[in-house]
């Protein structure tokens, strides 16, 4: 990675991979779709904010490190365990994100297509642009960027007419039960966050900038779809499996009607970025420990890997969320998103002291030197 | 081991199975043309002896030139009997030899005959097994359903087109509100289950029409509570439920001015549903706004005075079947077409709350105040 992105291009490319998961969501699955939905990403998302604060600060203070740089400059050993608990953790997010992916596109519209077929797809795509590097897949995924935002507010003009405010009855004081069980998963599945607690250093000006922005732009295009979603569809909405899809279909414009295959498109394409950002990730801590040449080669059987390993899970689906679920997924969330930007930032603050004492010194021993001559 | 000097080279070599991949991919995803599919566009349901009877109209697959010169004649029919509305289609399907595909159905009639079954069942099949067309036509018809499938239209039009264009100019007039299928199962998504539905009746017309002299028409609706067909409304009473669902902002009403009848075509419509806690009882205000225009046969002198009276004529004949509709829907029958409980429940919280656990019959207590304002923006001459 010679030249740096910037940040307006991470903010872009998260958001769209954030919005477009938000608009393949399984509500059965994932969250309950209620006018509660709204308090949960109010509250969820503000929870995550408070949560990337450490982060937001560690990434203001120093703009040319991370986490995971300041903890090789402080011990390789430490930076070597560090590298294989995160590693590990980012291949099964990999994985997860595979699995989704291969369940939708064979709930749309390929629904006889062989598994393997797909993966095997999806990962020479991977592999192609893991190899072109960062600075070129921010640069692409910048348009579809744009274009999943005139297709979004060109639907919000077009269902304008099936809009039913009435919808919007306070349901959150009918069920306040499953509100905590709702707001955690949703601050937890935001794994794309891990892509930025690395990446920050390869962000031109201001990297805190990228995160900071990043949530309210996801909160804002979430909350717009579930608007979408809620006035359009009112109670039926807890029975439609893609309500994004559902929606769509019923706006008067013939485009959004054959959107089964448009969002196919930009769900690929989404998936595709999301997985070559985690693995350039993981490339980007490899080569703090080893040179860049010999990172990007070491990645590679790291998606080979990742490759069988989402072949296993894409035929075991209810298994593997049950094996790697939601839980685990948040606890490594709370030591690496909170806990790691604390503890390196007063590691780089002490790196920092001991080198001023170093610099302090230096001068005083060359004085001692002299006088002692 | 093979060696890579630079990464350019890799890129170049990850190129070749891409690509490779990407023109066997025809291959190796099962596909099927669209031809090879059995492209329903009308279904017919009826219930005799126990059975579902499914009465399909498709495509036969004939080129679009064969269209050109009859297009009734590119449609083909097939029936079906089976225990579950799923298992008819199947069979209807299965004596053509292709897989259903209903992504393109025009219109789904459901018979008389199924007055009693559970229509939410029915319309299961369409939006959950089959992935029908969000905006299929869904209509009940007088009799068998089968039947209406069976007229043919002098003018070479297609005859499911034909019940496509009679919904479209009664929904744009005013006289039945929208019943394509997401609005209903929108609508039958509410607690009590209810929806309306407009009923085709075959009636006798001039036989330069029709083959038969015979032709579909829409005289009145039905009701649906708890999912299941409930009852027959007039027409007057289906205008009242399109006047509040208010989905098109058109319609059009008929006064009797200086003794004769007067079509007056309103647009702009806005209706406004207040409801308020007094005491015990929930009293729902409904407030409307709409322009009017009109047109007459005759100049009058006072074109200003004629326009008043001609306002609170309207404004008259309004409320008076906003009145009628609210009393036979709501009050007589307990159904809930108007989106009363998303209402109450959004606008009176506290309200709901009381009567939420009996809301079936809470329904039927409820009070209406209907007012409203029309302005008349626009008249003119009729030569």
């Amino acid at each position: 990675m010679h030249a740096k992105i910037s940040s307006y291009q991470v903010i872009a490319v998260m958001a769209l991979a954030g919005a477009f998961a938000e608009c393949m969501n399984i509500p059965n699955d994932v969250s309950e779709y209620t006018m509660q939905r709204f308090a949960v990403l109010i509250i969820s998302n503000a929870l995550l904010f408070l949560l990337c604060i450490p982060l937001i600060i560690l990434s203001k203070k120093y703009p040319n490190d991370n986490f995971f740089s300041i903890i090789v400059q402080k011990s390789k050993v430490l930076g070597w365990i560090v590298l294989t608990i995160l590693g590990l953790h980012l291949m099964a997010v990999i994985v997860f994100l595979i699995d989704k992916f291969e369940f939708y596109v064979q709930n749309t519209i390929m629904s006889t297509a062989a598994s393997p077929v797909l993966v095997a797809l999806f990962f020479i795509a991977v592999s192609y642009g893991f190899i072109k590097g960062l600075q070129a897949i921010m640069r692409t995924s910048i348009i579809m960027f744009y274009m999943f935002i005139g297709f979004l507010l060109l639907l919000g003009i077009a269902l304008f007419i099936r809009m039913n405010f009435n919808y919007f009855y306070p349901t959150l004081i009918e069920t306040p039960k499953t509100l905590v069980s709702e707001i955690i998963p949703e601050i937890f599945k935001k794994t794309e966050i891990y892509v930025f607690l690395i990446l920050c250093k390869h962000i031109d000006k201001k990297p805190h900038r990228a995160i900071s922005l990043y949530v309210p732009i996801v909160f804002s295009l979430t909350m717009f779809m579930n608007f979408l979603y809620t006035a359009v569809l009112g109670p039926y909405l807890q029975r439609v499996s893609f309500p994004f899809y559902a929606v769509s279909s019923l706006a008067d414009i013939i485009i959004l009607d054959r959107l089964d295959g448009i969002d196919l498109v930009i769900w690929t394409i989404t998936t595709v970025l999301q997985v070559i950002a985690v693995l350039l990730s993981i490339k980007s801590m490899l080569s703090e420990l080893i040179d860049e040449k010999k990172a990007q080669i070491a990645t590679l059987p790291i998606i080979l890997i990742v490759g069988v390993l989402s072949l296993f899970g894409a035929t075991n689906r209810s298994r593997l969320v049950k094996d790697y679920s939601i839980i685990l997924m948040g606890i490594v969330f709370v030591i690496f998103i909170v806990g790691m930007p604390i503890i390196s930032y007063f590691i780089k603050k002490g790196l920092d002291k001991n080198d001023k004492n170093k610099e302090t010194q230096k001068p005083e021993e060359a004085a001692i030197n002299t006088a002692a001559n | 081991m093979i060696r890579i000097k630079k990464p350019k080279n890799l890129r170049r070599l990850l190129l070749i199975p891409l690509l490779i991949n990407v023109l066997a991919m025809a291959g190796c995803v099962p596909h099927m043309q669209l031809e090879q599919r059995l492209i329903i566009q009308a279904a017919a349901i009826d219930y005799e002896n126990d059975m579902y009877v499914v009465t399909i109209q498709y495509y036969g697959g004939e080129s679009l030139e064969s269209k050109k010169n009859d297009p009734n004649e590119s449609l083909f029919s097939a029936v079906g009997k089976g225990s579950t509305v799923s298992h008819a289609l199947q069979e209807a399907g299965s004596l053509t030899g292709k897989p259903l595909f209903l992504g393109d159905c025009q219109i789904f009639i459901l018979g008389e005959s199924l007055k009693g079954k559970d229509l939410v069942d029915v319309l299961d099949v369409l939006t959950d097994e089959y992935e029908g067309y969000p905006q299929i036509a869904l209509a009940i018809a007088k009799g068998k359903a089968s039947d209406l499938l069976e007229l043919k239209y002098n003018d070479q039009s297609i005859t499911i087109n034909k019940f496509d264009q009679i919904l479209q100019e009664n929904v744009k007039n005013g006289f039945i509100p929208n019943s394509e299928l997401y609005p209903v199962v929108i609508n039958l998504s509410n607690s009590l289950v209810c929806a309306y539905l407009p009923i085709f009746t075959i009636v006798d017309v001039n036989p330069g029409i029709t083959e038969d002299g015979k032709t579909a028409a829409i005289l009145n609706g039905a009701l649906i509570k708890g999912g299941r067909y409930l009852d027959t409304i007039e027409r007057t009473e289906v205008a009242g439920i399109s006047f509040i669902q208010n989905k098109n902002m058109t319609s059009s009403i008929t006064i009797a001015h200086n003794d004769r009848s007067m079509l007056v075509n309103l647009s702009n419509i806005k209706v406004r549903l207040s409801p308020k806690l007094i005491g015990n009882k929930i009293m729902i205000e409904v407030k409307y706004r709409a322009n009017a225009s009109y047109s007459q046969s005759h100049v009058d002198a006072d074109v200003v005075y004629i326009s008043d009276h001609i306002e609170t004529l309207t404004e008259v004949a309004i409320t008076e079947r906003l009145v009628t509709s609210l009393n036979k829907v709501v009050t007589e029958l307990g159904v809930d077409v108007f989106g009363l409980e998303e209402t109450i429940r959004s606008k009176c919280y506290k309200g709901w709350m009381l009567i939420k656990d009996n809301w079936e019959e809470e329904i039927k207590n409820l009070d209406f105040h209907v007012t409203g304002k029309v302005e008349v923006t626009g008249y003119g001459v009729r030569w």
